[in-house]
């Protein structure tokens, strides 16, 4: 048990380091354009093209562990407002809210992404991109995501802080 | 269902799970799910939802938003910031309001780059607010340029706010980006007349003290080697971009590409920084890529329930003049500003008020930026706006809401004035970017 756990944490951490190099490929790439620009050769149209892509497999690929740094940005009104206990309930209860949010966008990207390789469905840009490549990136996110909201339903630590304002 | 009723199912359940605590993009997404469901035709809606998300996370104009944040968050993680702001300091010698001009020049480029009001407020306020309590400064003076800070930050390039909020207006980025020029140096004049005006009034206000006196060559040494490349950078972009040279996107990667080359020529260019750098500009940009992942089914939902064409024709039906629609929507947003952040304020109002805005015949540029200015001066204004409570919990101790609202009104007043100009004269906005 304790291996799967430091596999899948080791999991999400290099699904993040993935996407911290998505965002440096987006400098390169525009980088790399206007520079083959400037020097009068024409720039590959896929810089541009993976650029487009980088934008969604970074944020697919981070979100999950945004969830585990407590990274999305949320407002504590209401749970700095509640006695110890009763936010401990709230805090848990909106965690299985997000659980079941990203569990049904796992699931409905699970459904598009199977039905984008059984129908064969091209993304058409610059090329014909196999559009499945794309949206494989939904069921994972969203899956990992719901995991990661659970720990805050059934873990030690909570979602929340009670302490009043807003928080990221 | 009527439109209204739409109205109240997709915003009243993103305000009330927002309000509950749940993550902003979490409840907007959740709303895209209820509203996918009704009006989209059940489980196909929320496919199409997630199509629609494919769609929208593969546009190129959505680039400069995290370029923007790694050129803010390497200036400030290598410590060329900082560089910055001492010079600045150590240039400005015995004026009288001295760390109230450097707060709002140094403020300015610091909340401009980072992309989050309510950081830049944190920190400043932790940083010169004890300082300048030190020196015997009154707290209007510290905290209450701080506060303007924001307002400036948000309308002048590199704004990563501005290019959100094009993106989700589907307006053009460069476009409200070079309007922004000209208005924020008119802000930042106001500002700088306020605090000499304060100093004016009341010497006693911002003491002189006693400074190591410099040299011309030690100043002019200064100038060049602390100031003239940091803000080079920041001009050279924005030059570019208003002679359409490059695009926001190609702005913002030699931005960055600038401050971390400068930051290699400083020899401050460190691993831990670069990886630091790397993860802030990454976690504020997830969130509004999660946000943006929902946009289109949301203004999809208030077209296709009716809701916002409802509410465009009630609105419209009361035949007000322009201007007062205008001031209606400042109102509603000066309402959100209470209880929630920028992007929150963007996802729920740009998919109406844009379309009124259009209907009423405002140009859409011109639009956005009084918009910006309007999320930004939400944030401040007293009682309940948010950055007034974020101030309070990093200021000394025996500051009182009364001091935070005091020092936040001259403020707000230019940005008022500003806004007044700007209905008056639209060409400020509109002229740089029409050329």
């Amino acid at each position: 048990m304790r291996f799967v756990i430091r596999a899948y944490d080791a999991l999400v951490s290099s699904m993040a380091f993935v996407s911290a190099l998505m965002l440096v490929w987006l400098m390169v790439s525009v980088i790399v354009s206007v520079a083959m620009r400037n020097l009068g050769i024409q720039p590959f149209a896929w810089l541009f093209t993976s650029s487009e892509y980088a934008i969604l497999y970074m944020t697919m690929l981070g979100a999950p562990w945004l969830v585990r740094k407590r990274g999305h940005v949320h407002i504590e009104l209401v749970t700095a407002a509640l006695p110890e206990d009763l936010r401990a309930i709230v805090s848990r209860g909106v965690a299985l809210a997000c659980v079941i949010v990203s569990a049904i966008l796992a699931w409905k990207g699970l459904d598009l992404f199977l039905t984008n390789v059984e129908r064969n469905d091209y993304d058409v840009r610059a090329y014909f991109f196999p559009r499945w490549i794309l949206t494989i990136s939904f069921p994972i996110c969203f899956s990992i995501m719901a995991i990661e909201f659970a720990r805050f339903v059934f873990g030690p630590d909570l979602m929340h802080s009670g302490e009043a304002g807003i928080h990221d | 269902m009527e439109w209204f009723e739409a109205l109240a199912v997709l915003l009243g359940s993103i305000v009330v799970l927002m309000a509950l605590g749940m993550p902003v993009a979490l409840a907007f997404l959740a709303a895209n799910i209820i509203g996918a469901w009704i009006f989209m035709g059940g489980e196909r809606g929320i496919v199409q939802l997630l199509n629609n998300g494919l769609g929208s996370l593969t546009k190129f104009a959505l680039v400069p938003i995290p370029l923007f944040l790694l050129m803010g968050e390497i200036f400030f993680h290598t410590g060329l910031g900082g560089r910055m702001f001492n010079a600045i300091d150590r240039l400005l010698g015995r004026l009288p309001g001295r760390l109230s001009y450097v707060t709002v020049l140094g403020g300015t480029g610091f909340s401009t780059l980072s992309g989050s009001s309510m950081g830049s407020t944190a920190l400043l306020g932790s940083l010169m607010v004890p300082e300048m309590n030190a020196r015997g400064y009154k707290k209007h003076m510290s905290i209450g340029p701080i506060l303007g800070t924001g307002g400036l930050a948000i309308i002048i390039p590199p704004s990563a706010l501005a290019v959100l909020l094009a993106t989700l207006a589907q307006i053009d980025v460069g476009g409200l980006l070079i309007a922004g020029v000209i208005p924020g140096l008119i802000l930042a004049a106001l500002y700088i007349a306020t605090i000499w005006l304060q100093t004016r009034l009341d010497p006693h206000a911002a003491p002189a003290y006693d400074v190591e006196r410099q040299s011309i060559g030690a100043k002019l040494l200064l100038v060049l080697r602390d100031v003239v490349p940091m803000v080079g950078v920041m001009v050279i972009i924005v030059a570019m971009m208003i002679g359409g040279i490059v695009t926001p996107s190609e702005a913002a990667a030699f931005g960055a590409l600038g401050v971390l080359i400068l930051a290699a020529a400083f020899r401050c260019l460190t691993w831990e920084a670069l990886k630091k750098s790397v993860t802030g500009a990454l976690r504020v940009t997830l969130m509004a890529y999660l946000i943006v992942f929902g946009s289109a089914t949301f203004s999809q939902l208030l077209a296709f329930s009716g809701a916002s064409s409802g509410l465009i024709k009630w609105a419209t039906s009361f035949d007000l003049a322009p201007t007062l629609m205008l001031l209606a929507m400042f109102c509603v947003l000066l309402v959100l500003g209470m209880f929630m952040e920028q992007i929150s304020m963007m996802l729920l109002t740009v998919p109406i008020f844009f379309p009124l805005a259009t209907s009423l015949g405002f140009d859409p540029i011109w639009f956005g930026l009084i918009m910006l200015l309007a999320l930004e001066i939400s944030f401040t204004t007293p009682p309940f706006g948010l950055l007034l409570f974020v101030m309070k919990g990093v200021a000394p101790p025996s500051t009182t809401m009364r001091d935070i609202y005091v020092s936040a009104i001259p403020f707000i007043l230019c940005s008022l004035v500003l806004v007044a100009l700007l209905i008056m004269f639209p060409p400020l906005a509109t002229w740089l970017p029409s050329r």
